[in-house]
């Protein structure tokens, strides 16, 4: 190529540019985007308690294992919604150690919070009803983290991220343990077997189809 | 919350010219095109390997950057977005680019003629170029944008959106599989 024909070309492309030059909103900083989404937030980790109802021994703890430990898993969620925000702007990507922290964090609040529900009011599923309660624990809180998680999703892969799958991940896994936060207090059995099985697959499933989603999304756009 | 930033050195009137770009104006637009112009020509140039295929990238790039403007957020660094926009029209030339061929190749046309200078030279071109393929792609481009186009690993990190201890590592495992693959090339018998 001639470097006549170079800048011709660039000079078309700038005429096109110019042209079309008008002031766009920019997109809003990973924390601000964080705090738009708190009152969601909040809501789904209310939403299963206010719509279906406390487990009926839930007198039985104190407010503070009951509503604090709900809040506590709510503020993780929060904290991980804006980790995924953040991992979507190319350049501020997020660490290893703050991915393991993220992980850490989340699988020993998960655990613990189980194991002091078992401690306090143990109980279990009823003879031959595990089936009609695993079901239930799995779709029910991914039909409500799936609005969150696909709202967190899209307003993540605007920002261009560079590891799309490793974004709705992070998006995904925040809606999981939003909505656990709240069905934890509907869900009247404690037994670990069940919570793992069950309340934690789900979170997994919502992580796994933020992640598949932003990949698809991403695919999309490049076509 | 833990990350890493490799951009902090990039030029701080990026981000000025970008945040003019983004209100309006041209001028911002021109002194971001200058700016950013050389680095991305190369850049395309070492994923695509063709100055000429690199050109054609260098606009739609371009043209994405204007087209998603938007979403660059004000204060953030430049470079790392701009480099994953050109990435990613890359690999959307390289998937069409794909579909043509085999819609060509189903209708039975020949793509194989290639302007030939000496059969050596071409067989060690071929050979170079088909172990560069075999090496993964984040290790390749981080390989060539330091070896071939001369980049310092602090600018092949923030190109990237890595850290500078990331880019040498890649560019070193990349290093190693080319020398394992054409050494194993060569011992084939």
């Amino acid at each position: 190529m001639t470097r006549h024909s170079e800048w011709r070309r660039g000079m078309d492309l700038r005429a096109h540019i110019v042209d079309s030059l008008t002031p766009v909103r920019p997109l809003a900083s990973p924390l601000r985007r964080t705090w738009l989404m708190v009152p969601s937030g909040v809501l789904l980790a209310a939403t299963a308690p206010l719509l279906g109802g406390t487990r009926q021994d839930l007198s039985a703890y104190s407010p503070l294992i009951t509503w604090g430990l709900t809040g506590l898993q709510a503020l993780l969620g929060i904290w991980i919604l804006g980790l995924g925000f953040r991992e979507a702007v190319p350049g501020k990507n997020v660490s290893r150690p703050a991915l393991v922290l993220a992980s850490t964090l989340s699988v020993a609040l998960l655990v613990g919070i189980t194991l002091v529900t078992d401690a306090i009011s143990p109980t279990v599923v009823p003879a031959g009803r595990e089936w009609p309660f695993w079901i239930e624990c799995v779709i029910g809180p991914m039909v409500l983290g799936a609005p969150f998680m696909l709202v967190a999703t899209l307003m993540a892969i605007r920002a261009f991220p560079t590891r799309p799958a490793l974004t709705g991940g992070l998006c995904g896994l925040s809606a999981g343990i939003l909505a656990d936060a709240g069905w934890r207090l509907g869900c009247f059995v404690s037994s670990p077997g069940h919570v793992v099985g069950s309340h934690d697959l789900a979170i997994v499933g919502l992580a796994a189809a933020g992640s598949l989603m932003a990949v698809l999304i991403d695919a999309r756009r490049w076509r | 919350m833990v990350t890493r930033n490799p951009s902090d050195e990039e030029d701080p009137n990026l981000r000025e010219f970008m945040a003019g770009y983004q209100a309006g104006r041209a001028d911002a637009f021109d002194h971001l095109y200058s700016a950013l112009v050389a680095d991305l020509k190369a850049y395309l140039t070492a994923l695509s390997r063709d100055s000429a295929r690199a050109d054609d990238l260098l606009q739609d790039t371009f043209v994405q950057i204007h087209r998603s403007r938007a979403s660059h957020i004000p204060g953030h660094p430049v470079r790392p977005w701009v480099f994953a926009i050109a990435k990613r029209t890359y690999l959307m030339y390289q998937r069409g680019a794909s579909r043509r061929l085999r819609r060509e190749s189903d209708a039975g046309i020949n793509m194989t003629a290639t302007p030939i200078s000496t059969q050596g030279q071409l067989d060690a071109r071929h050979q170079v170029e088909g172990a560069l393929r075999q090496v993964s792609s984040d290790r390749r481009q981080a390989f060539l944008l330091h070896h071939l186009f001369g980049f310092s690993f602090k600018e092949v990190a923030a190109k990237l959106g890595i850290n500078p201890g990331a880019a040498k590592i890649r560019s070193s495992r990349a290093s190693q599989d080319l020398r394992k693959i054409l050494g194993d090339d060569h011992d084939a018998p």
